[in-house]
Order: C-alpha cells, then sequence, then structure tokens
C-alpha cells in the first residue's frame, strides 16, 4: 500500500517515457525526415552501450503488450503524482541526453526541438505539476541556446537538461558558454542527468570501458566529480553568477571529500585559477544541488546526517524517485527515519522549491 | 628593537632567516621597504624562507591571466601557499589563514625588528 505523504514532495528525476522515437516524426520539418529511414531508425538516437540484467524500467509498470505506464501522462499522474503527494515532477526525458551524443549535431538539434514540441504538447499541458526540461543538442552551443530561447519561456519549463559525461570536450570548456548564458537568460536551472557513454558522450570512464552493468553505476558518480570539477575551476560559476545546476543520479557522499580536495588545492594552487575568488566549495554550496536518488544507503543510517553535516548546508539535497526506473526511490523508504522532520521537509520540498523558485504551498 | 642587518646586506628581492631570542623570522626587501614574518608557514609549519619572494597572478577575469604584486608574496617551499609579506596573510583566505608579521625600522643603514 503506498502512504500518503504528509507535505508537498518535489520528485527532480522522472522520466516522461515515449514509445517510439518515431512519436517526434510529427514535430520534425521535412528536411530532416531523410533519416527516419529502414535502416537508420533503429539507431537513432545514439544506443546505451551496456546491457541491465533486468532491464532498466521497474517490471511492475510494464504491460504485456511492451508498453509502460510512463509512456502515459494520465498514469503517470496517478501512479506517481496523486499517490506520494508530489506537487512538482521535473521530467528530464527519454532518448533526449543521447541528442548531444550524436556525430550529426545538427540533426540532433532539429530532434530536440522536436522533442519539446512533444513534451510541451503530449506532458506540460495535461497537468501543471509536470514540469519540463527542455532538450538541446550541447555538441552544438549555438543551436541550443537559440532553442533554449524559443521555449524557455512556457511557464512550466524549468531548466535545460544535459547530459553527464559532455559531448568530448568537458562542461567548464568556454565553447559551452552560450547555453550558461542562454539558461540564465531564460531564469531556468540546468539539469545535469547520468546519460549511457553513447556516441560523443563516451568512455565510460577514465580507467577504460567497465565490463558490468554494476561498474558503470559506479562510474556515474566519478562523471560527476570530474564534471563539477571542470565546472568549477574553470570558472563558469564565477562568470555567470547566477547560474544554478542541480547532478541528478550521480550521488552525494563524495561530495564532501571533493570540496575538501578543491579547498586544499586552492591554497596551493590558486594562482592557476586567480578568477576564482572564494574557496570552490563555496562555489558548490552556492550554485550546485544534488539528486537523492539513488539514495546512499549507508550500514548505519545515522551516518547520513554526518555527510550531510560535512556537506555544510541542508540545502543541498533535491528529493528525487527516478521513476519508472528499476531503481526508484519511494519517498518513505528512501529517507531513513533518522532524518529530523525539518530536515525531510527540506530533503522533500523546500529545497527545490527555492532552488527552482517554485510556489509556496 | 633587535638588530638584524645592514640595508645593503639584503638586495631588493631578497630574504633572508634571522633567529631574534627564540623567534625565527623571515626578512624580505621589497624596494627600500623591509618586512619581517615569522618563518613558520601557517598551514604545514615549513621555513618560509625557504620559499620563493615573488608575485603571483592576481585576481582576474575568467580564462585570463595577469601578474602581478611582484616582490610581495612569499610562496612557501613545500604546498606553495602564498603569503603576502606585506601583512602575514594567506592570499588564499586572508581572513583565516595568517603568519605573524613583525614591525621593521630602519634606522639610518640600520634594520631593526621589533619582536
Amino acid at each position: 500500500m503506498i502512504e500518503k505523504a504528509r507535505q508537498p514532495i518535489a520528485d527532480c528525476d522522472v522520466h516522461e517515457g515515449m514509445r517510439s522515437i518515431t512519436e517526434l516524426k510529427p514535430y520534425l520539418p521535412s528536411e530532416w525526415l531523410m533519416y527516419f529511414n529502414r535502416d537508420s531508425l533503429g539507431r537513432l538516437p545514439a544506443k546505451h552501450p551496456y546491457l541491465h540484467p533486468q532491464g532498466g524500467t521497474r517490471l511492475d509498470v510494464i504491460h504485456p503488450d511492451g508498453t509502460s505506464d510512463d509512456m502515459f501522462p494520465e498514469r503517470v499522474r496517478e501512479q506517481l503524482l496523486d499517490a506520494y503527494g508530489i506537487e512538482a515532477a521535473m521530467l528530464v526525458g527519454t532518448y533526449v541526453h543521447q541528442f548531444t551524443a550524436m556525430p550529426q549535431g545538427k540533426f540532433a538539434a532539429a530532434l530536440a526541438a522536436a522533442y519539446n514540441d512533444w513534451l510541451i504538447e503530449r506532458w506540460l499541458a495535461v497537468d501543471t505539476r509536470f514540469k519540463g526540461s527542455v532538450a538541446v543538442a550541447a555538441q552544438e552551443p549555438r543551436l541550443a541556446a537559440r532553442e533554449i530561447d524559443r521555449v524557455g519561456g512556457h511557464p512550466s519549463i524549468v531548466q535545460v537538461n544535459l547530459p553527464m559525461p559532455p559531448p568530448q570536450l568537458p562542461w567548464g570548456d568556454e565553447k559551452f558558454y552560450p547555453i550558461w548564458e542562454a539558461a540564465v537568460r531564460n531564469g531556468l536551472r540546468i539539469a545535469f542527468h547520468v546519460s549511457p557513454p553513447a556516441g560523443l558522450l563516451g568512455a565510460a570512464s577514465v580507467n577504460g570501458w567497465p565490463t558490468t552493468y554494476m561498474e558503470l553505476r559506479g562510474v556515474y558518480g566519478l562523471q560527476f566529480q570530474a564534471g563539477l570539477m571542470s565546472l568549477v575551476c574553470n570558472g563558469v560559476f564565477a562568470r555567470f553568477p547566477e547560474l544554478k545546476v542541480v547532478l541528478l543520479e550521480g550521488g552525494f557522499s563524495w561530495v564532501p571529500g571533493l570540496m575538501w580536495k578543491l579547498d586544499q588545492s586552492w591554497g596551493a594552487l590558486r594562482r592557476e585559477v586567480p578568477w576564482l575568488r572564494r574557496p570552490p566549495s563555496d562555489y558548490i554550496r552556492d550554485h550546485v544541488r544534488f539528486g537523492t536518488q539513488p539514495m546512499e544507503e549507508p550500514p548505519d543510517p545515522k551516518q547520513l546526517l554526518q555527510i550531510i553535516d560535512m556537506l555544510g548546508s541542508d540545502e543541498l539535497l533535491l528529493f528525487a524517485t527516478d521513476y519508472p526506473h528499476w531503481d526508484f526511490d519511494a519517498p518513505g523508504p528512501a529517507l531513513p527515519a533518522v532524518l529530523p522532520a525539518t530536515l525531510r521537509r527540506k530533503i522533500l520540498w523546500e529545497n527545490a522549491r527555492d532552488f527552482y523558485g517554485l510556489p509556496a504551498e | 628593537m633587535t638588530f638584524l642587518c645592514k640595508r645593503d646586506e639584503l638586495a631588493p628581492g631578497e630574504k633572508r632567516a634571522f633567529d631574534v631570542g627564540r623567534v625565527r623570522i623571515v626578512l624580505c626587501r621589497r624596494g627600500d621597504d623591509f618586512f619581517a614574518l615569522r618563518d613558520v608557514c601557517p598551514h604545514h609549519g615549513a621555513n618560509l624562507s625557504m620559499g620563493v619572494l615573488t608575485g603571483t597572478n592576481v585576481e582576474s577575469e575568467v580564462g585570463e591571466y595577469r601578474y602581478g604584486r611582484d616582490g610581495e608574496v612569499l610562496r612557501c617551499p613545500r604546498h606553495g601557499w602564498e603569503i603576502d609579506i606585506t601583512t602575514g596573510r594567506a592570499l588564499h583566505d586572508p581572513e583565516h589563514r595568517r603568519v605573524k608579521a613583525y614591525r621593521v625600522v630602519q634606522r639610518g643603514d640600520d634594520v631593526l625588528v621589533e619582536v
């Protein structure tokens, strides 16, 4: 039985489903239909190179005909929003991160635009609790910025959706400035979500290619560490003081250690990053938030409180379910009873409310 | 006041360690001015006098480098902490990390320190 929460919840990682990439065909300009041919369609967009032993979707939402509940807004509304009292569900897509993995970047940008029109029509129009993320082809930053300007003003769109790892160059590279400028210009946040190491987003890790999905799941945190350091050290937050980002599905227990390492390095190596005015950890606390899913599960749940204490702020964690994926976190079981009510409320709602500027409950 | 040396014994841009009673200090010369700090890095305790008296890349726009403060920065020989010789404060965290600075007086050709 699902227990209804007694307080509003923001779910910062929900994957709206799509039955087939061909759903985007009606939204694409004619010039791009050439790639919807028999040979290309099965490889569109760049595919996840890793196989999951059970499949990436919860078995309890899959139907005999092969569809699943996540493909139907009405079912997600009932099964997730109504069931758990979720007031804001940040939709971060299916396929969208792999658009940035495609070497044929201009077509990828057209696919992203089609996706956004599909998202607005098929999902955001259904329920205002669905909040949209702008799909972009980040390997083409100027086209990405144009797309952010095109749809970023929609009242239910709250952020720009980017993959971690980045396309070829680290996210701190100047090449991506147009994306940060457009996000700030439109009052949008940036959501970095783990992405399959496909196409331009490979290789899976700095140690090459792990040979199990289990390793890949652990590598995600390493990708986020590298990406976060790139953003901080290359001065993206110093250059864009209004930029706010959330890191989804990469964990957070590693964050204190990364803060300590960067602050220690800053004492010794400040002259290499003279544009940083404050300790690197300050930029992280001011600009970065972390999704809770998959929740860290230390053997003693009280150790979660120690980690949060080490973060130096109780405002950095945003609750997320990762619906409908196999490692879905339900609000009740995911947050252990040792978390005080005030902290639980921050993680489940207030931190996201403040981060996204959601209306007060 | 304790006599340290004659002016000409330390050229501009040079530094040298002195024992003043039980206190070891490092005397630095920038142009015609002298500055004295306790010769102990506030980080791990290395002798700053074994480091480099230099300038550094000062605060700049993102992606740009600008050298400045030449001769005002004493860089620790171990982890490279940068100490402002005029204040004893660490450049990266001036509010919290500092080494004691002593008053230096020039009297004729003599350089004296108040420890």
